[in-house]
């Protein structure tokens, strides 16, 4: 074990102890200045960004091949063992560079834009806990490690949607997210059992090495499922345009930047579980381009700045599955490190939409809508105004999944519910 | 030796339960329950250090069979059984503490930390029928639907295991074993053979009343819903249940377990789905909290029927691990019960605000009861889930399903208790922040469950324990 | 047959005034580019301030002062003394004594008390909590004086030695313990004092004086005594019946059922949003040129849905009304009838279901009486429609949530039904939490002890306990309220009145620069002034008496500058100079072409096919200016600005302003005829009392704000400009000022403007703190050296003004140089992350009308509006009723606006401005579908203390009554107190603060006196929060003189 290796195991690990040692600190009753914090998380932020600068020289010195990093155990007992390895190749080295300066800079940004805002120091702490969480899951070498740093970006996902704690709306958005998320990434763990047990192994150097075995399709779809609900994929992204709840910082890191992608970079890497399987491609590609059509209609008529947005960077994400189906994650992850830095800048300009449309229409002495609208309006009215409700309903798929699914299980969760009851109490509630 | 250590861990808590009703002063007789059980927590804390680290001549004087499964386990249950009595008794508001509630946390202690010591099955009948005194009390002074639960509880639980002990002890006697006798003893002798078939399903019947899984768990819910008292989470919440599998059931009818674990498995799984479904709806904070304990029970006994090394160690482990950490959330729930006097979470809401401290404890606490990465239930879990997958997906799968929707429940708890604005029902919108003790509690916990997930590598000894065990029972060691 | 009718049709008219009548609650926000301070109580105005506010308050859930520990955090930190609540709590209760006995405090005194120590009614869980927690029954509470201890446990100590010698042994316990039966007793002492309820127990505990049973005897008394009290007297001061008739939906939630709004919100927000939008989304919603509820009818009824189960019928619905034509007044009546509101109900029914959205309803209300917006198919808006969905929504939901609870028959039974279900929360009851508890703490605080609470009459005791109730949350917070403004006042008065005694003496005048009556210009004139004696600044409101429709070069229309109660009549154009035709027409080109270019490319991103090469090509070039933006915001913002002036070449311009003749009849007309010129110019002149003594250059600053990513940008900008920029105002007024032929129209009105004298135009950025002045190239040789050095000071005053309004931003040194400063403000306006570029008008709190003598060398800190007025050539009070109903109201608006959404940012405000989210370029909402946010952000507001305007006017007490009585709009505020009117007497300064019960009552300083300091930056320099008056002394050394630059 090198040094370079424990550096880039640090990668994650600085912004983790950052946000520790502030957990700490606050617990033993520290009381800290925000000039405090922001030193503190531009510096671990910092290390951890030239941690991944190790990482690249080191991918650079392996010619660009991968480079499967192993730092030793998390533990160890028996036959069954977490090892912690980290696997730098074409696909983590963009992704997480990108994931170290996005961080940073929303570091510098909200050091400012968060000034005075009650929960200074939770951004900051989720902020960093996030960090952690993105670099574990796109550097991790194995599916444990990567799953791990899911959760947590889920979880802090989750925690900074709710970020305006007191007021009703972010917290209802929140659990919304949460319930997408916990039910999704189910998929992702039994995906990674089934990749133990049909590979004896979940390291992707040796996993995807390998050739196909048995359970390659069931894993596939495993992972799928986590990833189109982190990703917003049709039909479970029903979550994203409530997920704008939190600081517009943390709207553009999560939701323009990082998180929002992290279901492609999942794709890309298990990409040669599925290159054989026509079947599995074609169902990636669908889900894809059903995705990404709902998505150019639903933004198409938001009226409001970040759903718009939201709902433009998923049409992106979308093809993105698709380029994944169709065999070019390489290709799939270029295009996810343009759009996570184009769509962060956008999220941070959100508030400027009025300025700009306002400089627009003075430019051109017009509103821009006007030219669209006006060859939208060749179509006929009744097609028009079925498109428009298509669109504005979302494509009906959240009633469809309320219906369905959420519903019947809520009944019959009150249905047993008062039949317990019944038991010792001797009547029966409604 | 073990046993002379053992009694005098659990003689002293015993005795001094019974003395303790004599004092006067609640505020004395909570001290001196807490120094009892922080010095007997160290105890068994030094004793866990002994078989970790120890040097061998040490080791053999405490734990005479060492590296036995008995003794793994037993040196990681004391403490935490230990912690979560203490947790429970310091951070237990004085709304809610009397002379009986301490005395009761030392009896619960003792109890516990007898049974799992104890050698013998006729000393765990014993302990478990004392164990039932607290509850029992509370149900006489309760309302109709708490001693309903609690005759159910007698009737299911105290009951087939009076019943199976008995035959034990008749065959075992018959068959001329030498008295006391352990369960190698009476398995080796064949006394029981030809009787197992019904004594085992008995003994599980009765482990799984105690724990509370399904269709035996109705009186959790029901206690969760109307005890306040400490008494309530800690009868709950208590290793007996577990103990009676591993000890009776496992040792005693290791056939047996393998014959009915394809009757158990699935009753498991409907347990922890059952319980996760339940508690998606509820209301009641506490009763939330009883079915959760229904639903993560189930993947406990799964993982203890499964008859698999890592799905046995993951079920201790887990268990262990959420004894910690449901003592935490039952402490958090007492806690902002008795600052605003109902548990009904539709009268909650925006406590955040005056109350940040409880509010990340019952996060963190939820957190870590959910497999969340970096907390023990997470390390668990996984072995667990690893265990049982091969032989049983479809349970797996339910048990994954269920542990998502636990998380979305005790997610959704923190927000209505704690988060959004004020219900327009709450008569109390501001309440007093987590108190000194009540921190000190919920943050050693937290600490114990992180460093359970953290730094695991001591736990494990369960782990290399459970499958030497699972052989020298026959109970193949996959 | 027609008998059923009848009745309807009498009663059909009751919508369209009941929805009027709920109109007026609602914000009165117009769309966001267009921000207008206003009263958040506008519809209140006819109202007492404080009654308003409780009815506001009630009608709206809000919070109608600041919370009570803001006011004790002032009291602690010396913002409110002791002297201030003093006098507000005898203005409160009035000076007549009460019927306390002289054993205990005065009534003024126990207020006191309850006040500082913020006693107030508990909770009953919270009483508890205290008890069995805290021991509350045997220990004091939190900050009680040693001395009250002392008396309290001394006092008792005596009595109980007494009582335990002459009552038998349970009696004398139950003293300390409550009454019970022995057990109970017995049980209760041996719990709270640890020892054997015997007689040596309680003997051995009496032993010497002790705080326990000293604390339990009193706990005991006071809830004997407040038990005793007459029952007519028992229910506290209960909140008054609930403001409208238990509807529906709050039936529903009473028993715990799910709030339909929860499921109508997230939908009909969308709708609303999509059938507003102004222009954000590229499709806009078919139909919306019909109205929301026929655009509702058709696109929601477009083909074959799935929708979730509570909407499955919706589709046939609307297909129904299509086919019968249903409008929505028929449909909110039907919804009424199905829902079962009975006639008396129908207003609150209708103000609590529109109050439930209240920004969108409000958005709708407003945009129903003003221009559609611009582009292509404007909506037609209306309340009603809006009503009508919602009330369509509504029903349905309500349908659901009654079917959730086991409701499923007829809606207009849901109220009978629900009210047989138990509900979740029992109501609360008057009891010890809200009875005995404040009489326990408020008596320790007091040293009050058992003995004498017991000795209390019942009379005495009902006074007592009447007292408390009288002083409920309300009311202590009213009373803080007027101590914390109170202070304010006094520091203001005495700063006047030392100002007033020691006028300025007089200076020929080398500078006159009139600025915006705004109170961020304050300081900027002080600066200014203070570099010189002879530089004389004046304070108008900033659009110049000029009310023109403006249209810039490269603005696409005219848009209004002038304030938004005045339509212009006026239509002034910027032009290019014909030399420099082709520089605007290269930029013409250039901005056209730049910004087709960016909405391509903006289009493409968010499109299929086009998308993923653009979206990958302009993210790698992007990279560059995100980092350079969020990493170096000034270098960014400058190199930005460099780069647009050299791609976007500014060609020179002159305004048209010109009209031969004045044309009565047309609405909007092209300039201004001479006669119009003359009148515009001299009456600004006149009312800011200069008409003679003219300096050879006299400079108009109008004002603007620039700022990044800020939504909020228009309230940042001229008041008095309808939120634009004042510049073009002032340059116009400067051009018309300089034509000769005004200036002979002038003489004749008495006004003569002498040769040498020179008008320029310029705007002052408030944000960046910049000047750019208009048109020097017109200015005359003669005067060139003048006008450099003009700018020279101008650029030294900003710099000193930067420094000071850099002291209140934490991101700047308390002690940053000038230079510097204007680097930090100027970064401040560019930067993306800066959620406060500026903070506005935050801490506004005075208006002064009068001489600037009144008020020059007086440091404001930058919080009084300053009107330029001369009460010498005014005897009738005509200018000053001009004035006053000018800037009465907008500076009443600014400061009330400022005030409300203080107080309470969550409701009357917009709350934190992070989450915000630009919608439909009209309003912002929180996330993606929460209610539209009126009012001012947080950012805005924090540092803002919210005060009610001290409107200070330099006139006699008898000149002001008349023009009260004159003016009603200015009458209406200042009886009602939303202002505190002012007046100081022209001749003797004599002040006299006007109250409406008795008019104008005399004043005088009581003993603070006012600093005095070389310059502002002495009193200001370290100083973060915000300061006191103080005068800058005169006899400051010359500029030169003090190492400046000539």
């Amino acid at each position: 074990m090198e040094w370079s290796d424990v550096a880039i195991a640090m990668a994650p690990g600085w912004p983790a102890l950052g946000a520790l040692a502030i957990a700490a600190l606050v617990g033993l009753g520290w009381r800290p200045s925000e000039r405090a914090i922001v030193r503190l998380a531009t510096a671990v932020l910092m290390l951890s960004l030239l941690s991944v600068g190790v990482g690249l020289l080191r991918w650079a010195g392996a010619l660009f091949g991968p480079v499967d990093v192993r730092v030793g155990h998390w533990y160890r007992a028996g036959e069954s063992s977490y090892e912690l390895r980290f696997l730098i190749d074409r696909l983590s080295a963009p992704v997480s560079v990108t994931a170290a300066i996005l961080l940073l800079a929303t570091c510098r940004f909200s050091a400012n834009y968060l000034h005075r805002e009650p929960g200074f120091v939770r951004f900051f702490s989720l902020m960093l806990v996030f960090a952690s969480g993105i670099q574990l899951l796109v550097l991790g070498g194995s599916v444990e490690l990567l799953f791990a740093g899911w959760e947590v970006v889920g979880m802090t996902s989750v925690l900074l949607v709710a970020f305006f704690h007191d007021r009703r709306g972010p917290v209802r958005a929140a659990i919304r997210v949460l319930v997408t998320y916990r039910l999704c990434d189910v998929g992702l763990l039994l995906g990674a059992l089934w990749l133990h047990q049909a590979y004896h192994s979940t390291s992707f150097v040796r996993v995807l090495a390998a050739p196909a075995a048995g359970g390659a399709g069931l894993v596939t779809l495993g992972v799928l499922i986590a990833a189109m609900g982190k990703s917003a994929q049709f039909p479970v992204g029903g979550w994203l345009p409530r997920a704008m709840e939190g600081p517009t910082a943390s709207s553009a890191i999560f939701y323009g930047g990082l998180s929002v992608h992290a279901g492609v970079y999942l794709m890309a890497r298990i990409e040669p579980l599925y290159a054989d399987s026509p079947g599995l491609r074609l169902l990636i590609v669908a889900i894809g381009s059903l995705t990404a059509i709902a998505g150019t209609l639903s933004a198409q008529v938001s009226p409001d700045a970040k759903s718009a947005l939201a709902y433009a960077t998923i049409t992106q994400v979308g093809i993105m599955f698709v380029e994944c189906g169709l065999g070019f994650p390489t290709l799939a992850v270029v295009h996810l490190v343009a759009h996570a830095t184009l769509r962060y800048y956008q999220f941070l300009l959100t508030p400027s939409v009025l300025q700009s449309a306002l400089r627009r229409r003075a430019a051109l002495g017009a509103t821009s809508a006007d030219e669209r609208a006006a060859q939208w309006e060749l179509l006929g009215l009744p097609l028009r105004r079925y498109l428009y409700r298509l669109a504005i309903e979302r494509f009906e798929v959240e009633a469809a999944l309320e219906r369905w699914i959420a519903r019947p299980a809520l009944f019959l969760s009150q249905r047993l519910d008062a039949l317990e009851r019944s038991l010792f109490e001797g009547k029966r509630r409604p | 030796m073990i046993d002379g250590v053992g009694a005098a861990l659990w003689g002293p808590l015993l005795l001094a339960a019974g003395l303790m009703l004599r004092m006067r002063s609640v505020r004395a007789a909570r001290l001196a329950a807490s120094v009892l059980l922080g010095l007997v927590l160290m105890a068994s804390v030094a004793m866990l250090g002994v078989l970790v680290v120890g040097d061998a001549e040490l080791r053999e004087a405490i734990w005479p069979a060492t590296g036995s499964y008995a003794d793994a386990l037993a040196a990681a249950i004391l403490p935490v059984v230990l912690a979560c009595a203490l947790a429970t008794i310091v951070s237990a508001p004085r709304a809610v503490v009397t002379v009986e509630t301490s005395s009761d946390a030392l009896l619960l202690a003792g109890c516990a930390v007898g049974a799992t010591l104890a050698d013998g099955l006729p000393a765990l009948l014993a302990l478990s029928l004392v164990a039932m005194v607290p509850l029992g009390r509370e149900a006489r002074r309760g309302d109709d639907v708490l001693r309903r639960a609690f005759r159910f509880l007698v009737f299911t639980s105290f009951l087939p295991f009076a019943i199976a002990v008995a035959a034990v002890v008749f065959f075992s006697a018959r068959a001329g074993v030498a008295w006391p006798f352990g369960a190698a003893d009476v398995v080796s002798s064949g006394a029981l053979d030809g009787h197992t078939h019904w004594i085992g399903p008995l003994l599980w019947v009765a482990a799984m009343a105690r724990l509370g899984v399904f269709p035996f768990h109705v009186w959790v819910p029901a206690v969760a819903e109307r005890v306040r008292a400490p008494a309530g989470s800690i009868t709950i919440v208590s290793p007996l249940g577990a103990l009676v599998a591993l000890k009776a059931a496992l040792a005693f009818a290791p056939q047996a377990t393998a014959a009915v674990g394809n009757a158990i498995l699935p009753l498991a799984a409907v347990s922890a789905a059952y319980g996760a479904l339940l508690a998606v709806g509820q209301h009641h904070a506490g009763r939330q909290l009883g079915l959760l304990w229904v639903s993560t029970m189930g993947a406990v006994v799964a993982g203890l029927v499964a008859l698999d090394a890592r799905a046995l160690s993951g079920a201790l482990l887990q268990f262990l691990a959420l004894l910690l950490a449901m003592t935490g959330l039952w402490s958090h729930v007492r806690a902002v019960a008795c600052r605003t006097r109902t548990e009904d979470m539709r009268c909650l809401g925006g406590l955040v605000r005056s109350a940040p401290g409880l509010a990340t404890g019952f996060l963190v606490l939820s957190l870590a009861t959910v497999s969340f990465p970096g907390t023990a239930t997470f390390l668990s879990a996984d072995l667990l889930v690893q265990g049982l997958l091969a032989e049983h997906p479809v349970v797996s799968a339910v048990l994954l399903v269920s542990t998502a929707l636990n998380g979305i429940t005790l997610v959704r708890a923190y927000k209505r208790i704690f988060l959004g604005s004020p219900s327009a029902f709450a008569a109390t919108t501001t309440i007093e922040d987590v108190l000194p003790r009540e921190r000190a509690a919920s943050l050693a916990l937290v600490v114990a469950l992180l460093i359970g997930g953290l730094a695991p590598t001591p736990l494990l000894l369960v782990k290399e324990a459970a499958r030497g065990t699972l052989a020298a029972s026959g109970g193949g060691g996959r | 047959m027609n008998d059923p009718e009848l009745p309807s049709r009498a009663e059909s008219g009751w919508l369209g005034p009941a929805l009027a009548s709920v109109g007026h609650l609602l914000p009165a926000q117009a769309p966001l580019e267009v921000f207008v301070h206003h009263n958040t109580l506008h519809a209140f105005e006819h109202l007492p301030f404080h009654e308003a506010v409780q009815r506001a308050s009630e009608a709206t859930g809000a919070r109608g002062y600041l919370e009570e520990r803001q006011y004790l955090a002032a009291f602690a930190g010396g913002r409110i003394t002791d002297d201030d609540i003093i006098a507000a709590i005898r203005a409160e209760l009035g000076v007549t004594p009460s019927a306390l006995p002289n054993s205990l405090p005065t009534a003024h005194d126990l207020a006191r008390l309850v006040l500082v120590h913020g006693v107030h009614a508990e909770t009953p869980a919270g009483v508890l909590w205290q008890l069995d927690e805290h021991g509350a029954a045997t220990s004091f509470v939190a900050g009680v004086a040693p001395t009250s201890k002392a008396r309290v446990v001394d006092e008792t100590w005596q009595w109980l030695r007494a009582a335990a010698d002459a009552r038998p042994l349970e009696e004398a316990l139950a003293l300390v313990t409550g009454p019970g039966d022995a057990r109970t007793i017995a049980t209760t002492f041996e719990e709270r004092f640890g020892r054997p309820a015997t007689d040596a127990g309680l003997r051995a505990l009496l032993a010497a004086p002790r705080e326990s049973i000293a604390v339990a005897a009193l706990w005991e008394a006071s809830r004997g005594v407040s038990a005793l009290a007459p029952r007519s007297r028992r229910a506290p001061a209960a909140p008054a019946a609930p403001p409208c008739p238990i509807l529906p939906r709050d039936a529903v939630l009473r028993v715990g059922g799910d709030d339909p709004d929860d499921l109508v919100h997230p939908i009909l927000v969308g709708l609303a949003g999509a059938f507003l939008d102004r222009g954000q989304s590229q499709w806009s919603m078919p139909d919306r040129e019909h109205g929301f509820f026929v655009a509702f009818r058709r696109v929601l009824a477009a083909g074959h849905a799935l929708r979730p189960a509570w909407l499955r019928d919706l589709g046939d619905q609307l297909r129904l009304w299509e086919a019968s034509g249903e409008t929505a007044e028929s449909a909110i009546k039907s919804f009424c009838d199905e829902l079962g509101i009975e006639p008396h109900e129908r207003e609150s029914f209708l103000r609590s279901t529109v109050l439930r959205l209240p920004g969108w309803a409000g958005m709708f209300h407003r945009l129903e009486s003003s221009a559609p917006a611009a582009g292509r198919s404007a909506p037609s808006v209306s309340l009603v429609d809006f009503v009508a969905v919602r009330l369509c929504l509504d029903v349905l939901a309500l349908t659901e949530v009654a079917s959730r609870l086991g409701h499923h028959g007829e809606l207009n039974e849901l109220r009978a039904f629900a009210a047989e279900l138990p509900p979740v929360a029992a109501a609360l009851r008057s009891g010890e939490h809200d009875r005995a508890w404040p009489l326990f703490v408020v008596a320790q605080h007091a040293g009050v002890a058992a003995p004498s609470l017991l000795a209390l009459s019942p009379a005495e005791i009902d006074a007592l306990v009447e007292l408390l109730h009288a002083l409920d949350g309300p009311t202590r917070m009213r009373i803080w309220h007027e101590a914390y403004e109170r202070h304010y006042r006094e520091q203001l008065l005495t700063g006047l009145a030392a100002r007033a005694k020691s006028p300025a003496p007089p200076a020929s005048p080398r500078f006159q620069v009139f600025f915006c009556i705004d109170d961020r210009e304050e300081s900027l004139r002080r600066h200014f002034e203070e570099l010189a004696p002879e530089h004389v600044t004046y304070g108008v409101p900033g659009f110049f008496n000029l009310a023109i429709a403006y249209q810039g070069i490269d603005d696409p229309s005219t848009f209004p500058l002038c304030p938004v109660v005045l339509t212009p009549q006026h239509k002034v154009a910027e032009e290019v100079l014909s030399e420099h035709a082709p520089v605007a027409a290269a930029r013409r080109r250039r901005l056209q072409s730049l910004t087709n270019v960016s909405i391509k490319i903006e289009r493409a991103q968010n499109s299929v096919v086009w998308g993923a090469i653009v979206t990958a090509v302009v993210g790698f070039i992007a990279t560059l200016p995100l980092l350079a933006v969020v990493f170096a915001p000034w270098v960014a913002g400058r190199v930005r600005k460099k780069v647009a002036s050299l791609v976007l070449p500014a060609p020179r311009t002159r305004l048209s302003g010109a009209r031969a003749t004045v044309d009565e009849t047309a609405t909007i007309t092209v300039g201004f005829a001479v006669e119009e010129k003359a009148e515009r110019v001299a009456t600004l002149l006149e009312n800011a009392g200069l008409t003679s003594g003219f300096a050879s250059l006299v400079v108009l600053l109008g004002h603007d704000a620039s700022s990044a990513n800020n939504p909020h940008f228009a309230a940042y900008s001229c008041g008095a400009c309808g939120g634009r920029s004042g510049g073009p105002n002032a340059r116009l007024f400067a051009h018309m000022a300089n034509k000769p032929e005004v200036r002979a129209a002038l003489r004749a009105r008495g006004i003569d403007i002498p040769d040498t004298t020179w008008f320029l135009g310029g705007e002052h950025d408030t944000c960046a703190d910049t000047v750019r002045l208009f048109d020097t190239d017109e200015v005359p040789v003669r005067l060139a050296a003048e006008l450099e050095r003009l700018q020279t000071l101008l650029d030294r005053a900003l710099a000193d003004n930067s420094q000071e309004r850099c002291r209140k931003f934490a991101s700047a040194s308390a002690t940053i140089a000038p230079e510097a400063a204007r680097r930090h403000v100027e970064a401040r306006s560019f930067d993306l992350s800066q959620a406060r570029p500026e903070l506005g008008h935050a801490t506004n709190a005075a208006c002064v009308v009068g001489r600037r003598a009144l008020s020059r060398d007086l440091f404001l800190d930058r919080r009084a509006f300053l009107v330029s007025y001369d009460p010498t050539s005014d005897p009738e009070g005509r200018i000053l009723e001009r004035i006053l109903l000018a800037v009465g109201p907008v500076c009443s608006g600014i400061n009330l606006e400022y005030l409300f959404s203080a107080v309470d940012d969550e409701r009357w405000g917009a709350g934190t401005k992070l989450p915000h989210n630009v919608t439909g370029l009209f309003g912002v909402m929180n996330g993606a579908s929460s209610d539209l946010r009126t009012g001012l952000p947080r950012q805005m507001v924090e540092v803002h203390e919210p005060i009610r305007l001290q409107l200070v006017v330099e006139a006699t007490p008898a000149v002001l009554e008349a023009v009260l009585d004159r003016a009603p709009t200015i009458g209406e505020l200042c009886r009602n107190q939303w202002v505190h009117l002012i007046a100081i007497d022209p001749d003797t300064g004599a002040v006299t603060i006007f109250s409406p019960r008795s008019g104008f009552e005399p004043w005088s300083p009581r003993h603070s006196r006012v600093a005095e300091v070389a310059r502002s930056a002495d009193w200001y320099r370290g100083h973060h929060g915000l300061l006191a008056p103080a005068l800058v002394a005169r006899d400051i050394a010359p500029f030169e003189e003090s190492g400046g630059v000539v």
